[in-house]
């Protein structure tokens, strides 16, 4: 099962569930499928420690993930 | 099939973007300023693609190989001798194999990179052409080129003449280089030189 069918999967079985997307597929076609899939955030590999956890701390308060 | 200059410039200068984005993922992975050597890129009867290769790299060979599909569909590869992928996986580790050789853990690191380093340089090739490229999962194997090549061209018989785009990485400070390679068929590359000038209309205006 490809990235995009599990984030799929996840919404379906649980829609509150917030998913951070980390792949090493850097195209803005796969990060804006990923956003309208509904994933909280969108990380490309490699993806750094720091970057990481700057991100699970924003998403889990609730805040907004820059997408850009 | 020749490609003309203003092809080939063009298609140099998107490759370069491509292949810098590789070099700055590998450079972030391992921490090591990464020197590329100006991509080359040729036209090649398929069956000659092997003995070209086989002058570069000897022996066996670890090679992920990223298939990719789309509008412009072909193969990818990251090659390195058995030596490199060693060397390449202890340095992302910072652990020493204690047999010395290509153990799974190697492997699965290897993969890792090269799922990293052609996805990047295939993705610059799907963000600047806006064209959607999709990716199967990377393959690892570790054999000689010519088994490598083998099982890629008996899956796609379009592959009768392939254009080959090669670059040699170094990691500087020690002596682990490889390459990246992409071989597409004659359609997706005349898909691909269309995308391109379209990319370079856009460019202009």
């Amino acid at each position: 099962m490809y990235g995009l069918e599990v984030l799929a999967k996840i919404r379906e079985l649980n829609p509150d569930v917030r998913v951070i997307v980390a792949t090493a597929d850097i195209q803005t076609s796969t990060r804006d499928q990923v956003r309208g899939a509904g994933a909280s955030a969108f990380l490309t590999k490699p993806v750094n420690r720091k970057e990481l956890a700057g991100v699970v701390t924003t998403v889990l308060e609730g805040g907004n993930v820059q997408w850009n | 099939m020749e490609l003309t200059y203003i092809q080939k410039d063009a298609l140099t200068e998107l490759i370069n973007i491509g292949y810098g984005r590789a070099a700055g993922a590998l450079s972030e992975l391992t921490g090591y300023r990464i020197t590329l050597e100006v991509p080359r890129i040729a036209m090649h009867p398929i069956d000659e693609i092997a003995p070209h290769l086989m002058r570069m790299v000897e022996g066996e060979v670890a090679s992920v190989t990223q298939v990719f599909s789309g509008p412009v569909a072909g193969n990818a590869l990251l090659l390195l001798d058995e030596k490199a992928a060693v060397m390449l996986s202890e340095l992302l580790t910072d652990d020493v194999a204690p047999s010395g050789g290509f153990d799974s853990g190697a492997r699965e690191i290897i993969t890792e990179v090269g799922n990293i380093l052609l996805n990047a340089l295939l993705g610059v090739f799907g963000n600047l052409l806006q064209v959607q490229i999709s990716f199967a999962v990377p393959r690892l194997r570790v054999d000689t080129i010519d088994s490598v090549l083998q099982s890629i061209t008996v899956q796609d018989e379009e592959l009768r003449y392939a254009l080959m785009i090669h670059t040699r990485f170094r990691l500087r400070a020690n002596n682990v280089s490889g390459y990246l390679i992409i071989i597409l068929g004659i359609t997706s590359l005349d898909r691909m030189l269309t995308e391109l000038e379209k990319w370079e209309e856009r460019q202009k205006g």
